[in-house]
């Protein structure tokens, strides 16, 4: 293909041409920001679950002398099992049990930064580490994936005993190893955890409020098989109590709508003749690492990437279409001399292919140094689709060009 | 060599050629006759191919001229018809060395053949000298040799020219008319389409556009 056209329009500068580039690399850096905002971190969320589903926070309703009450009679936990089991086992939600008792351990087993203080009667203390107890929904609801080691599995969730299978957040890795044992207590009971995995990294949750970030969390399965005997010991049942209690306030994920849900779970609570849990929206919709400014975040840049490519198509266009204004006579000289009109087309083609590549190359490498993400098929799409808009204009004015008059310096 | 049969041309309501008959055999050196706006521009733009007739058939040799094909239309216009303009159409950033071999760099021809066909066409209209100059170094009426050596270079069958002296002086004038008089003696087939009775009667033959219609009145 005979270039002298492109080459024409590429040494045409004009002063206009910096703030051109400028803008257009400004433009794909929105974009792909954008699409980091969206993919990365949005669409990628979409592990947690399907978010067409709503998600609530089941809440007791347990207050004053009720609740008092209720807690003396430790009896009440196979209520609470009876509910939990009616809960877990639903067919029309699904049940994640997300209980955040912390783990407290006697010894200075891991590093300060580990560690959740709290204060209790005046006192401070310290060897309390983050834990969240899980259902096998909590897992999948939240595509929580191992990177060494093990999930777990059925019957992990079905242990009786004080031993039970744990997994560590990403952090823990440098710090314990699969198979190590753990001694702590959970709601007062001392628990021997053994290590059976660890987290991906960045693995997280909704806890009702805001995403946390497992990779200093410890996970154990929620216990589903508490032996409610009255011949066990006072202690005993205080944590059975609490256990239950915990499970009973996790979150229902649902197609259905939140009347039809609390109408059943409310019929549930007067069959077990307590009052009714409540159910209690969470931001489902806005998982993102941000909350719920996270999403507003995306929806502006995304308005913010549309506006600016929309400019840089206009800007292009209109700049192309300026060069061949300025250049027309000599284009016409070329055609009257014998280039095709078409050679013509793909020059001013190649050329909006020369500007965008540039700054699309800029724009790419740039984010790729600063996130370590590039959207290679996505931006190849982009730029096929501006490439085409911005040619329609100059491709126009080609056809409409008066070859003698414009020779003879005319329109 | 050259001909056209029933060509039509409108711009909207505008008719600018109505069944337009012509003929022009190799060698002739015809003038092309018109009031400004009656079409001879026109009618030189669907001779050159550089626009589209609404109807009619154009034969170069013999050959139907598929105007709507541009690799075709763009190949006869680099090889068979030069064209020549008022104000010389050649590019100011460019050297007439180079404008002088935009048909052969077009055409993609060897750098060789290039330098050595520039040189010969320069020496015939006579403006070797000025190769390396630029255009805006020149006078007009060596500008407008710049421009026939251009049209002559790869010895078209016809040389189309668009009031080819109107923007020189007298002197000027009658240098450029006679040359295109020896380059007719030399064989080449000039139209010239021009306003100026003075320029159309040292021509052989005249046609007149009139009201959209061709005649030899």
């Amino acid at each position: 293909m005979n270039k002298e056209i492109y080459y024409i329009l590429k040494k045409s500068k004009r002063k206009i041409d910096v703030l051109m580039y400028t803008q257009i690399i400004f433009s794909y850096m929105i974009v792909i920001a954008t699409l980091y905002l969206t993919i990365d971190q949005y669409s990628g969320l979409s592990q947690l679950g399907s978010n067409a589903r709503e998600i609530y926070k089941l809440t007791d309703n347990f207050m004053g002398e009720e609740e008092r009450s209720f807690f003396s009679r430790q009896d009440n936990v196979a209520i609470l099992k009876e509910l939990y089991e009616w809960l877990n086992n639903n067919e029309h939600f699904q049940y994640i049990v997300a209980s955040t008792q912390g783990f407290y351990m006697e010894e200075d087993t891991f590093l300060d930064q580990f560690k959740v203080g709290y204060e209790y009667n005046n006192v401070f203390v310290d060897n309390q580490y983050k834990s969240i107890q899980t259902n096998s929904d909590f897992m999948e609801y939240y595509s929580i994936d191992i990177s060494e080691g093990r999930t777990f599995e059925p019957k992990d969730y079905m242990i009786q005993n004080n031993v039970v299978p744990i997994l560590m957040g990403y952090d823990y890795k440098d710090y314990i190893s699969i198979g190590d044992n753990l001694e702590f207590y959970y709601c007062n009971k001392e628990m021997i955890g053994r290590v059976a995995g660890f987290l991906e990294s960045g693995s997280y949750y909704n806890d009702g409020r805001n995403l946390q970030v497992l990779d200093r969390y410890i996970l154990m399965p929620a216990l589903e098989d508490i032996t409610v005997d009255s011949v066990l010991t006072k202690s005993e049942k205080s944590f059975q109590l609490k256990v239950y209690l915990d499970h009973c306030s996790g979150f229902v994920a649902s197609d259905q709508s939140a009347s039809e849900i609390q109408k059943m779970i409310a019929q549930k609570s007067l069959e077990l003749n307590i009052v009714p849990y409540q159910l209690e929206g969470v931001f489902s919709f806005y998982l993102t690492i941000w909350g719920v400014a996270g999403k507003q975040l995306q929806s502006m840049f995304l308005l913010l990437a549309i506006m600016m490519i929309g400019l840089t198509c206009a800007f292009i266009s209109i700049s192309t279409a300026s060069k061949i204004q300025h250049n027309k006579k000599n284009i016409a000289i070329y055609i009257a001399n014998g280039l095709s009109i078409n050679t013509v087309k793909q020059n001013i083609v190649l050329y909006i292919i020369y500007v965008n590549d540039v700054a699309i190359g800029i724009a790419s490498i740039f984010w790729l140094i600063l996130s370590g993400t590039s959207y290679f098929l996505i931006l190849i799409l982009l730029f096929a689709f501006n490439i085409l808009i911005q040619s329609v204009f100059p491709l126009v004015m080609i056809d409409k060009l008066k070859i003698v008059n414009t020779m003879n310096g005319g329109a | 060599m050259l001909k056209m049969t029933n060509i039509k041309k409108s711009f909207g309501e505008r008719v600018i050629l109505d069944c337009v008959n012509l003929e022009i055999d190799d060698g002739e050196m015809i003038a092309l006759m018109g009031r400004s706006g009656s079409g001879k521009t026109t009618l030189l733009n669907i001779m050159g191919l550089l626009d589209q007739k609404d109807d009619g058939r154009y034969y170069i040799d013999g050959e139907l001229i598929p105007s709507e094909n541009d690799l075709a239309t763009s190949k006869i216009r680099n090889t068979q018809i030069g064209f020549i303009v008022q104000n010389y159409a050649l590019i100011n950033d460019r050297k007439i060395s180079y404008n002088i071999s935009l048909p052969l760099l077009i055409g993609k021809e060897s750098k060789k053949n290039i330098h050595h066909s520039v040189t010969q066409v320069a020496r015939k209209v006579g403006i070797e000298e000025h190769l390396d100059k630029y255009p805006y170094q020149l006078s007009g009426g060596e500008c407008q040799r710049a421009a026939i050596a251009r049209a002559l270079i790869k010895n078209p069958q016809i040389i189309l020219a668009d009031e080819p002296t109107g923007a020189l002086d007298e002197i000027t004038e009658q240098q450029i008319m006679q040359l295109f008089i020896e380059l007719n003696k030399q064989g080449t087939t000039i139209l010239i389409a021009t306003h100026n009775k003075e320029i159309a009667s040292r021509c052989k033959n005249i046609y007149y556009l009139s009201n959209a219609k061709l005649s030899t009145k």
